[in-house]
């Protein structure tokens, strides 16, 4: 609708939606601005800013090893996963077949489902 | 028009997957399920029903999985009312923005799941974010211990992990809806409570089930929130899961339990689908 009537209705979604926003950033907001924070533990407001936790961070050469562990993890799951997925995409895409929509299910399925069942199983 | 050879190259690999790392392990999770596991902890090739009744006579397993079920169904209603009238604000109201708000929809997603219930806990706990705040304005004079290790932690948490996936189905659906359709609404005389009521949220139905199939499927099957800020109020079926694998070493008895959540979960994706092609109009 390009003609938007801003009537009290469309206030209250405005409202709404800045709060949902609020919601879904605050935990990020928080972790990054107690980051800086010089007391241990969290607290309000947060105290004595320091740079002090990016300087152990850098210094610490155990995270970094397990950084580069994550990435080279993640790495080998894209590969594997793009190996997997481009040709299901190209299957459901381009294709017809007989069972095409059982077979989209299937692909989808983990998707969906209980991820610690998945990984017990 | 496409042969043979590039219908198997397409599909045969992620069919092979599928069988491989999906299906046969959840067949071997169903034998499972009938077996025991012996005083040398051994497991025991008994076919029988023993686990499934012991899941019926011992409280705790049953009670669990309907207080899990009560906390994804808070999950779900707390997502849909986050998520439809934020999914309704993008579609209608927010004109030029709109693809930079979904983005924004989207990014929290990008986040670590693990981090994000971390930050959670800073922010819930007694000496908290949200405790100190209350206390520095003097509006409580102690921490309120109810906020972490509870139920509420847990639907919390889940509600903020969960409704960009009920979100996404709903602006999903509300997009697709022929913007002239709303038009003649307003044309023929509706007002916009009409219009919503017997035109958009009619039409946007669809997308509002897919959504909440969504959150109350993947709360259900969550450990991870649940162990991190649920204490022991807080548990969820899933947990339960997890020790009788682990530490418990009940391989069978968790079987069994996970095939029946499975169940419950594939029941409800197969009910949700029949929902939607119902109430789609094309």
């Amino acid at each position: 609708m390009s003609e938007t009537r801003f009537d009290s209705g469309s206030r209250w979604l405005l409202l709404h939606a800045v709060a949902v926003f609020v919601f879904l950033y605050l935990p990020i907001a928080v972790l990054i601005l107690y980051s800086f924070n010089g007391e241990g533990v969290g607290g309000f407001p947060p105290q004595h800013l320091t740079l002090d936790w990016y300087r152990t961070l850098f210094a610490d050469g155990p995270i970094w090893d397990s950084v580069l562990n994550s990435l080279q993890v993640a790495l080998a799951a894209m590969v594997i996963a793009l190996t997997f997925g481009v040709p299901a995409a190209l299957a459901l895409e381009r294709a017809q077949f007989p069972g095409k929509a059982l077979f989209r299910r299937l692909v989808l399925l983990p998707l969906i489902l209980p991820g610690i069942i998945t990984g017990l199983s | 028009m496409f042969s043979r050879a590039y219908k198997a190259a397409v599909t045969l690999p992620p069919l092979l997957w599928v069988t491989v790392f999906l299906l046969m392990p959840y067949l071997l999770m169903f034998c499972y399920s009938f077996w025991s596991v012996s005083a040398s902890q051994a497991i025991v090739h008994s076919w029988n029903l023993d686990n499934y009744r012991q899941l019926l006579r011992v409280n705790i397993y049953w009670q669990t999985l309907l207080r899990s079920m009560w906390i994804a169904a808070r999950v779900t209603t707390f997502s849909l009312l986050l998520g439809y009238p934020l999914a309704y604000f993008l579609s209608l109201y927010a004109g030029k923005k709109k693809d930079l708000l979904y983005q924004l929809v989207i990014i929290p997603l990008w986040v670590s799941y693990l981090v994000r219930a971390y930050a959670w806990k800073t922010i819930l706990g007694s000496d908290g974010v949200l405790n100190t705040l209350l206390q520095y304005m003097h509006l409580t004079k102690h921490p309120l211990e109810f906020l972490l290790y509870s139920p509420f932690a847990v639907v919390l948490t889940l509600t903020h992990i969960y409704t960009p996936f009920a979100f996404l189905p709903i602006y999903a659906a509300l997009e697709h809806i022929p913007r002239n359709l709303v038009e003649a609404s307003h044309d023929l005389g509706a007002t916009p409570g009409q219009t919503f009521w017997r035109v958009i949220f009619p039409l946007s139905i669809p997308g509002v089930v897919a959504g909440a199939t969504f959150a109350f499927v993947l709360s259900l099957g969550d450990f991870l929130a649940p162990l991190l800020l649920g204490g022991p109020s807080g548990i969820m079926i899933s947990n339960i899961v997890v020790s009788l694998f682990g530490a418990a070493y009940n391989w069978p008895l968790g079987a069994a339990i996970s095939f029946c959540m499975l169940l419950l979960v594939v029941s409800l994706l197969v009910f949700s689908e029949r929902l939607e092609k119902k109430r789609s109009f094309s």
